[in-house]
């Protein structure tokens, strides 16, 4: 049975202008709000399933290369493949689902008027989840690492077709350049532990940076193109696939060049290989970090200022 | 509390509001409208989610579009139902009152009492997935609650309910208004906003057509013809009988003959009288319904007059 208001909410003397925080802090707070709701949200058996899954297919295809006789015994083809499969394809794939539809699936679902009628504002909503997909992504993409360096370092080699300090036939950079890298350990299996873990290390963060970039990049696509934004999302991907391979400017702009960029450095294969130096240029790995976390930053900004202005109400009301 | 200052809303070509002027002091009010009269579209436009192409909106004397001080203010209870089916009922007002500034024990106290206070202590644990159309409607009128704002802005807030639930709810409202608190209700249904408040707003097409109290409205319902549709087995001769009747001011076929249509302006009468006119005759009345329900014939003839014309 209900009972009046003014039996139940005697407490309207606790407002919130109560304890007055800075607009940063009533940002952060709200955001964390977000965050926080979101995790649990994710926590759904389908979505569970599908992380899973997305998790295990770069294990899978390794131990399929390797099943099937594939060359992947240079120790430099491991860290590539992983590189190309994990935070270009996992991360990609997951950011796609989890951050490009953040406002639309609000939008879709009619829980955005619930959310923008709060005093946080829209930008908290955002910023929240986005760290949530972000995280979520690099969760999965982590999970992925470890379970694709688990297959290299438990999956022995078929047969030994190498010979000692001549594996990376494959990448063209010498075989030592790999810490740890010998003939023996080779011949047992893909990787050694030593260098499964060299190897997770800086792919890990390549996974981190390479989500909150793209991240910010998606959510930017998903306000702007609100309804299309993953069509819009899987377009730039492609075309960005193609762009870093021009030998011009214009691949600087993109977030693989950044990525490529620190992989090389972080495992010093440019110092064996000035071509690769050449075409990833000089650039310190801190240089490298500070420009996608710059663009992590600038584009939450900007996908933030258009959705402050955008009007999103549901789609029946507005439309004709 | 809300002033709109020639207000004209466009989607595209389309026309939302209409150079809607209004100034509304603290207090309670329905704002009355067949669907699609432009009563969200209003409603968003107080609430800051829309900005007017034309005009001024102002809430305690101020924009409400992203405007936290202003917001702060407002209870928000939107027409459509919540879908976070994996959520339970107490996990999302929480939320909502940590993204209105609340701290997380205070937020949860706060969604626990207002959950219990619109009926819902005994599902607030349960996932949203598995309430009816009533609990969500209770809990989208928790979550506008549970800060204590000073102006309660709802629309369709009793969509879905039961009778017993509609009476709660009204109940609800109607204390709300009470300890002075503002109120503005959107609704379809007359009997609905009556039951709350006496101060109507009557929009359609997206213009105010008119504003006032329930006996205005109600007088002004009085002079529009009502229109109630009674098939029968026998037309002709119900038509006989009704024509020489002094409540009823024409008659018509209709559905090939089966059904006849009766223009009045006292349906009253005609409910209470008509068995007695049947009375003897062998005349069986197989349906009866009026088409005016929904105050479509007060909002259609205010717009023959707001047109000119009437």
């Amino acid at each position: 049975m209900i009972r009046k208001t003014s039996e139940v909410l005697k407490t309207s003397e606790v407002c919130i202008d109560a304890n007055p925080s800075g607009e940063c802090m009533r940002i952060i707070r709200a955001a964390w709000a977000v965050f926080g709701f979101e995790c649990r949200r994710q926590m759904a058996w389908s979505r569970m399933l599908f992380a899973l899954g997305l998790a295990l297919f770069p294990a899978a295809i390794l131990w399929l290369i390797n099943h099937e006789g594939g060359e992947l015994r240079g120790q430099q083809a491991v860290p590539l493949a992983l590189f190309a499969l994990i935070p270009e394809i996992v991360c990609l794939l997951g950011l796609l689902l989890w951050i490009t539809p953040i406002v639309q699936a609000e939008v879709e679902g009619k829980t955005w008027p619930y959310l923008v009628v709060r005093p946080a504002g829209k930008f908290p909503v955002l910023l929240g989840k986005y760290a949530a997909g972000v995280l979520w992504t690099m969760l999965v993409g982590w999970l992925a690492l470890s379970m694709g360096l688990l297959v290299t370092t438990t999956t022995p080699l078929p047969e030994p077709r190498t010979t000692p300090g001549n594996g990376a036939a494959i990448t063209g950079v010498p075989a030592d350049a790999f810490p740890g890298d010998s003939a023996q350990t080779r011949r047992r299996t893909i990787l050694s532990p030593e260098q499964a873990f060299h190897a997770w290390k800086i792919i890990a963060c390549l996974v981190a940076l390479s989500s909150l970039a793209y991240g910010s990049l998606f959510a930017l696509l998903g306000v702007v193109f609100l309804r299309r934004g993953m069509i819009f999302a899987v377009a730039y991907t492609l075309l960005e696939f193609i762009v870093r391979w021009i030998p011009a400017m214009i691949k600087q702009m993109t977030v693989q060049y950044h990525l490529q960029g620190l992989l090389v450095h972080w495992m010093h294969w440019a110092d064996k290989n000035p071509q690769l130096e050449a075409f990833f240029g000089a650039a310190a790995p801190g240089q490298h970090v500070l420009v996608l976390l710059g663009y992590a930053v600038f584009l939450l900004a900007v996908a933030g200022a258009i959705l402050r202005r955008r009007e999103l109400v549901a789609a029946a009301e507005a439309a004709p | 509390m809300i002033a709109l200052d020639h207000v004209t809303k466009l989607y595209g070509p389309v026309i939302g509001v209409n150079d809607v002027t209004l100034s509304l002091p603290q207090g309670a009010y329905g704002l009355i409208g067949p669907n699609g009269s432009g009563k969200t579209t209003l409603l968003n436009l107080v609430t800051g989610q829309l900005w007017p192409t034309l005009g001024k909106v102002g809430v305690f004397d101020a924009g409400p579009c992203n405007n936290p001080s202003v917001l702060r203010r407002l209870g928000v209870c939107p027409e459509h139902d919540v879908l976070y089916p994996n959520v339970t009922g107490l996990e999302w007002v929480t939320y909502l009152m940590r993204l209105h500034g609340f701290g997380r024990r205070e937020a949860r106290s706060r969604a626990e009492a207002t959950l219990g206070l619109v009926g819902m202590a005994h599902a607030m644990r349960r996932r949203m997935g598995g309430y009816s159309r009533g609990m969500r409607q209770r809990t989208k009128l928790a979550q506008a609650l549970a800060h204590e704002p000073e102006l309660l802005i709802l629309d369709e807030p009793l969509n879905g309910l039961d009778p017993v639930g509609r009476h709660e709810i009204t109940t609800l409202l109607v204390d709300w208004i009470r300890r002075g608190r503002g109120l503005l209700l959107a609704s379809h249904m007359l009997h609905e906003v009556e039951a709350v408040t006496q101060s109507f707003l009557l929009i359609c097409g997206g213009r105010l057509l008119a504003s006032g109290s329930a006996e205005e409205v109600h007088t002004l319902l009085a002079e529009i013809p009502n229109e109630i549709r009674i098939r029968t087995n026998d037309a002709p001769g119900l038509a006989r009988r009704l024509v020489d009747e002094q409540a009823v001011e024409s008659v018509r076929f209709a559905d090939g003959g089966e059904t006849l249509v009766v223009s009045t302006r006292n349906p009253t009468t005609i409910y209470s009288r008509l068995p007695q006119w049947l009375e003897g005759t062998g005349i069986q009345v197989r349906e009866l319904r009026s088409s005016d329900e929904s105050l479509q014939g007060l909002f259609n003839a205010l717009m023959r007059i707001h047109r000119g014309n009437v």
